[in-house]
C-alpha cells in the first residue's frame, strides 16, 4: 500500500508514520511538508498513491486548496483522501466533506486513540 | 356713555369706582378727563372720527390704552365701544375694563419666556411668528424685529420648508402637546445660512382671539457630538472585545498541536523504556495529569471565547428542554456519583438554546463535582419569583460542600479556583462561562448559601432577546488575527465541536 502524507510538523509526521507502521506494518511512506511540495510530488507521480493523508492547516497551499486540486486531477480524482487535523472546529469538518475528502480525523493527544482512529478511517475508505 | 360732542352723560357705579369720581363730578365733563393729558388731543381726533362712522368695535385693538384716575395715577385699560343712535342724536357707550392684572400676567409670561433655557417661538395659524424670546435671537442669529410677523419657515432649511408647511397646517387641525419629529433628525437654519441639529416640542396656546402654537426649540449640537463619541467608543470596545475573543480562540487552537506532541511522545517514550523506576513512573504520571489539565484549559478557553453575544442565536425555547439536554450530556457523571437531579417546571423564554444547555451543564456538573464526601449529590432546579417582569429567575440548589461567602463574587471571574487541582479537577473557567452566558441574555448570576448549606446558584434571564445596540457590527467580520496556517472561521455553533474528546464523532463514518 502506498500512502502519501502531507504534514508540515515533523513530530506529527513521525507520529502518523509510527501509527501506520504499528497498524499496517507500513514503512517509508512518501511525504511532503507543505502544500506546494505536496502538489509538486503528487501531480508528477507515475503511479497514484493508494491513499492520501492530508493535514488541513498546511503552509503555502492550504489543505482545502490542495484537496480541490487533487479532486480536479485526472489520476488523483479517485484516490481516497483522509483529512487529518488538530482542529476541533466543525467548519473544517464541513469544508473537508464539501471538498470531497473521504474521511476526517482529529489528531488526538492520546497516541493509542489516534492510532485507532487512523486505522479505522483507513479501513473504511480503502477498497477491500 | 358720551354724546357726539364727547360729554359724559352717564357713568355707572363701576366707572365711578374705577376712576374715583362721584357721579356729579363726571356728568357733563368731556370724556378726556379720564385720559392722561398727553393723549387727550389724539383722543379728541379719534372720537370725532368715530362719530362719523360709529360701529361696534374694540378700541385700540393693537395699541396699549391708558386711563387716568382722579388722583392722577395712570392704569392700563381695555375698552369696547358701541354706538347708540336715537332721535336725540348719536351716543357712544364705552365699556372700560381695568387691564392691570391682565397686563401683569402678560409681563409675567414674557418674563417666563425670556427665562426659559430654550428658544421659544410663538406662531399663529398663518405660520407667522408672533413672539420670540432672547434665546431664539441668540440661537438663530436674528433680532426679534427681523422675525416677528415673518413666516416661521425662515428658520427651517429650504429643503424642508414645503414639508414643514404641511406639517404645520396639519398640526393646527388637531393641536396638542407633543414632541416634533420624534425619531427624526431636525435642523434649524440660522440667519448666516448655517444649520444645526435641533429638538422641538409643540404646545397649543388658545388665546381669547386666536389659536397659537408655542414651539420650544433646543440646540442639540453638543449632545449629538457626545452621542457620536459614545457610539465610536462603544464600537471600538466591541471591536477590541471581538479581537480578544478571536485571539483567545486562535491561541487556544494553536496550543493543541504542541500539547498533542508532548502527550503522545511521553507515551511512546514510556513504552520504549524497558523498565521504569517508581520515580520515573511518577514523572510520567505528572506529565500526563498536567497535559490533561492543559487540554481541559484549552478546551474551556475555546468555549469561553466562543460564548459571546454576537454569536447568540435567540429563539423562543423551553428551558426544560435545555436542562434535559444538559442532563443527557452529564449522564456518565450522574451515574458515576449516583446523583439525584430534580427539575421543576421551567418557563419558556427567548434564548440561545446551545448556550443554555452549556449553562446548565456547567452548573449541574459543578453541583455534582463539589459533592460532600460520602453523600450522594442531590441537585434541584426550579423557577423562582423574579424581581422584575422582564426576567425569569431560576435556581440550581445542591447539597454539596458549599462556598464561603467571601468567594461568592470572585468565583465568577475567569481562572478563579477555590480548591487545588488534586482536590477537584477543573480550570476555573466554567462559572466564568456561565456568567458570560447569562450576560448574553441580559441577566445576572449569583451564588448563595454558606459552607454548610450547599450552594444555591440563582440566575436571571431576560424573557425576550436583547436588542443589539450596535447592529452594524453584526454583519461585519472582525479582522482575524493571522497565525500560522490557521484558517478557521469558527462559524459553527454546534457544541459537540467544542469538545476535543468528541473528536472521533466528527468523522462522518
Amino acid at each position: 500500500m502506498k500512502v502519501f502524507i502531507c504534514e508540515d510538523d515533523p513530530a506529527s509526521l513521525a507520529l502518523t508514520e509510527i501509527a501506520l507502521e504499528n497498524s499496517f506494518g507500513l514503512q517509508n511512506c512518501l511525504s511532503a511538508s507543505n502544500g506546494e511540495a505536496a502538489w509538486e510530488a503528487l501531480s508528477n507521480m507515475k503511479e497514484a498513491p493508494d491513499i492520501i493523508l492530508l493535514d488541513w492547516n498546511l503552509p503555502r497551499v492550504h489543505g482545502e486548496s490542495l484537496l480541490e486540486r487533487i479532486r480536479a486531477h485526472e489520476d488523483l480524482a479517485t484516490v481516497p483522501v483522509i483529512v487529518v487535523t488538530t482542529s476541533i472546529s466543525g467548519s473544517d469538518n464541513e469544508a473537508a466533506e464539501t471538498g470531497g475528502a473521504n474521511d476526517y480525523i482529529v489528531k488526538l493527544p492520546d497516541f493509542e486513540a489516534f492510532q485507532d482512529s487512523l486505522k479505522s478511517a483507513m479501513e473504511r475508505v480503502l477498497p477491500h | 356713555m358720551i354724546n357726539a360732542r364727547g360729554k359724559i352723560i352717564l357713568a355707572n357705579k363701576q366707572t365711578r369706582n374705577l376712576f374715583g369720581y362721584d357721579h356729579e363730578d363726571l356728568l357733563g365733563q368731556p370724556v378726556e378727563v379720564l385720559i392722561p393729558s398727553a393723549l387727550r388731543d389724539g383722543h379728541e381726533a379719534h372720537r370725532a372720527n368715530y362719530f362719523l362712522n360709529p360701529k361696534q368695535r374694540e378700541m385700540g385693538a393693537d395699541v396699549e390704552l391708558t386711563a387716568v384716575h382722579q388722583d392722577g395715577h395712570e392704569f392700563p385699560v381695555e375698552i369696547s365701544l358701541s354706538p347708540l343712535v336715537t332721535e336725540a342724536g348719536t351716543f357712544a357707550t364705552a365699556s372700560i375694563r381695568d387691564a392691570t392684572a391682565r397686563k401683569q400676567a402678560q409681563e409675567q409670561v414674557s418674563r417666563l419666556l425670556e427665562a426659559a433655557p430654550d428658544a421659544m417661538i410663538v406662531v399663529n395659524q398663518q405660520g407667522s411668528i408672533a413672539l420670540v424670546n432672547a434665546q431664539t435671537e441668540r440661537l438663530f442669529l436674528y433680532t426679534r424685529e427681523e422675525l416677528i410677523g415673518h413666516s416661521v419657515e425662515v428658520l427651517v432649511p429650504e429643503r424642508f420648508r414645503d414639508q414643514h408647511k404641511t406639517h404645520r397646517r396639519n398640526y393646527f387641525v388637531a393641536p396638542k402637546v407633543r414632541e416634533m419629529g420624534a425619531g427624526r433628525e431636525l435642523s434649524g437654519l440660522r440667519q448666516d445660512g448655517s444649520e444645526f441639529p435641533i429638538e422641538i416640542s409643540l404646545s397649543p396656546l388658545q388665546t381669547e382671539t386666536e389659536l397659537l402654537t408655542i414651539a420650544t426649540v433646543r440646540d442639540v449640537s453638543e449632545r449629538k457630538i457626545t452621542e457620536e463619541k459614545l457610539r465610536q467608543y462603544a464600537r471600538s470596545l466591541e471591536i477590541s472585545n471581538r479581537e480578544l475573543e478571536q485571539f483567545a480562540y486562535v491561541a487556544s487552537h494553536d496550543l493543541q498541536a504542541p500539547l498533542r506532541n508532548v502527550v503522545s511522545y511521553s507515551q511512546l517514550l514510556k513504552r520504549e523504556l524497558p523498565s521504569l523506576s517508581d520515580t520515573a513512573q511518577q514523572y510520567f504520571q505528572y506529565i500526563e495529569t498536567n497535559a490533561t489539565h492543559m487540554r481541559d484549559l484549552i478546551h474551556d478557553l475555546l468555549q469561553f471565547s466562543r460564548v459571546n453575544s454576537a454569536r447568540a442565536a435567540h429563539k423562543y425555547i423551553d428551558i426544560n428542554k435545555a436542562v434535559q439536554a444538559s442532563l443527557a450530556l452529564l449522564e456518565t457523571e450522574i451515574k458515576h456519583h449516583k446523583a439525584e437531579v430534580l427539575v421543576g417546571d421551567l418557563p419558556h423564554i427567548e434564548a440561545d438554546a446551545g448556550q443554555l444547555v452549556q449553562l446548565f451543564q456547567n452548573l449541574i456538573g459543578n453541583a455534582i463535582k463539589f459533592k460532600r464526601p460520602g453523600i450522594n449529590p442531590r441537585v434541584e432546579i426550579g423557577s423562582q419569583t423574579s424581581a422584575s417582569d422582564s426576567h425569569v429567575a431560576i435556581y440550581v440548589q445542591d447539597n454539596g460542600i458549599g462556598m464561603d461567602t467571601e468567594y461568592q463574587e470572585k468565583v465568577f471571574q475567569i481562572f478563579t479556583r477555590l480548591h487545588s487541582v488534586e482536590e477537584y479537577a477543573g480550570t476555573g473557567i466554567g462559572l466564568a462561562i456561565c456568567k458570560k452566558i447569562v450576560e448574553n441574555h441580559s441577566g445576572d448570576i449569583r451564588v448563595e448559601g454558606g459552607p454548610d448549606s450547599g450552594c444555591r446558584f440563582v440566575l436571571t434571564l431576560s424573557k425576550v432577546a436583547p436588542k443589539n445596540e450596535i447592529p452594524s457590527l453584526q454583519a461585519e467580520e472582525s479582522p482575524a488575527i493571522p497565525t500560522s496556517a490557521n484558517r478557521d472561521t469558527d462559524s459553527e455553533q454546534s457544541r459537540d465541536d467544542n469538545n476535543p474528546q468528541d473528536g472521533p464523532d466528527n468523522s462522518h463514518a
